[in-house]
């Protein structure tokens, strides 16, 4: 691992215990994942005894949708973290050091990509209640990518952590990308394929109906909709930040 | 006056910074939301959002505009003008708990028209989001980063929460009744059924105790670790 990044990194590490959001992003997702194994089986029983509903025939959505909780939650996180930075003028010192400007959207980018990837696999195999099946390859990449393309959806067009917050709220839209995959019919579920969760979800649940190519396709289209989205979003970050 | 001129700052301030933009998005996706819910459950679908989201505005926004101001420096400019801290704590719980209304207003008056009790619908919101707010208040000042301050308000706001559960009938209700935020659920409750005399006496009572209490509590912490610390 490159030095100039061992500072970041023993840094972040003593943040750790002085900001627990860091801890909280790691914590989160392993909440969510005893909460499909534990939880949502218990869940399932009193649903069914209290209303006659039964929550399996929604296993499916409910793993599209707890999915994607793991990404947004540390490129949230990341987001404001870096908003915080430039909040209080530290991006330039960053920049001046060997790191470099580029070197500092890496490195902030990097870990909440790491921390999707880890815990997305960990929920599709821990679960419980996720298929296994290749797909879920094509979904963890997708994932992986959508917490980069919400961090740098923040600092592009936020001022300051204020609007950030603002921002982040706006973002709950995002949860609309694996209802519309789940509920909406053909022709009119096409409206969601600008939401980037749309993609994973879509793939996941296509692998579930065991449908490969359109699953291969649709994680194809997803994953040059996230690049897209990525060049675009830091672009404009670092035009906004010059 | 110079409180009004401060609401006017604030609300002037919430709106440059797209709050009110970000909740016609939310009200939107709220309402689209609601439509899809069945008759029978909307109405408490629509307080249980109400609840959750409109009246506690000020719990994440509060936090993030002190933190802003804490970075700017403008609380040291601030104080040394005539403005009292008190007028300053008001001006930010009145500006909030207005947008917090007219959310609300938004998403109850699109999903299930006007509300039967339009009064103590309006009270609740508004005494739920001062509330909120100056908690808000009180617990960003004890942190120094954002995100730092969005874990920590999760865990000061999570005992407010319990009264939630009296929806589905768990525990003595003698218990809910200890915290401010069932005298919140009392008053919007209102917007699908009928509340007696003594719930409405109670639950407004109890929601003035808690605002005073967290505004002595916001107001002292600001002092200590704002302006002396």
């Amino acid at each position: 691992m490159s030095r100039k990044y061992q500072s970041l990194i023993f840094n972040d590490v003593r943040q750790i215990a002085k900001d627990p959001m860091l801890l909280a992003s790691l914590l989160g997702p392993l909440a969510i994942i005893a909460f499909a194994r534990f939880g949502f089986p218990f869940l399932s029983i009193w649903l069914e005894q209290q209303f006659s509903f039964y929550l399996y025939t929604y296993s499916d959505f409910t793993v599209a949708f707890l999915l994607l909780i793991i990404p947004l939650l540390p490129g949230a996180m990341s987001g404001l973290l870096m908003l915080d930075e430039r909040d209080e003028n530290l991006i330039s010192y960053y920049a001046a050091t060997p790191l470099t400007r580029h070197g500092y959207i890496f490195y902030r980018l990097a870990l909440p990509c790491f921390l999707s990837a880890m815990l997305a696999s960990a929920f599709l195999l821990l679960s419980g209640i996720a298929a296994m099946q290749f797909e879920n390859l094509y979904t963890i990449i997708l994932l992986t990518l959508e917490a980069p393309c919400l961090a740098l959806f923040l600092v592009a067009f936020a001022a300051n952590k204020v609007e950030g917050l603002a921002l982040s709220k706006i973002s709950g839209l995002l949860f609309a990308g694996p209802i519309a995959a789940a509920f909406i019919p053909d022709p009119l579920q096409y409206l969601a394929l600008w939401v980037p969760t749309y993609w994973p979800a879509k793939t996941y649940l296509l692998g579930t109906l065991n449908e490969p190519y359109f699953a291969l396709a649709s994680f194809a289209l997803g994953l040059l909709f996230h690049l897209f989205l990525l060049q675009r979003l830091s672009s404009m970050y670092l035009k906004r930040t010059d | 006056m110079r409180l009004i001129k401060m609401i006017r700052h604030d609300i002037q301030f919430q709106w440059r910074h797209r709050f009110y933009f970000a909740y016609m998005v939310v009200c939107s996706v709220y309402l689209l939301l609601l439509h899809g819910i069945p008759s029978g459950y909307k109405e408490k679908t629509a307080m249980l959002l109400t609840f959750s989201d409109p009246s506690a505005l000020g719990l994440i926004f509060a936090g993030g505009i002190l933190l802003l101001e804490k970075d700017q420096g403008i609380h040291d400019c601030l104080f040394v003008t005539p403005l009292r801290l008190t007028e300053y704590l008001v001006a930010k719980a009145c500006s909030l708990s207005l947008l917090s209304l007219i959310a609300a207003w938004v998403i109850h008056g699109f999903s299930l028209g006007m509300p039967s009790s339009p009064f103590l619908f309006s009270l609740g919101v508004l005494l739920s989001s001062s509330f909120f707010t100056l908690l808000s208040i009180g617990v960003v000042v004890r942190t120094q980063s954002i995100n730092g301050f969005i874990l920590l308000i999760q865990l000061y706001a999570l005992p407010f929460t319990i009264p939630l559960l009296s929806l589905l009938d768990w525990g003595p209700r003698m218990l809910y009744s200890l915290f401010p935020t069932y005298g919140s659920l009392l008053l919007l409750s209102s917007i699908y059924r009928p509340i007696a005399l003594h719930e409405i006496i109670y639950a407004i009572g109890i929601l003035i105790v808690g605002n005073i209490a967290i505004f002595i509590w916001a107001r002292h912490s600001f002092q200590q670790r704002i302006l002396l610390g």
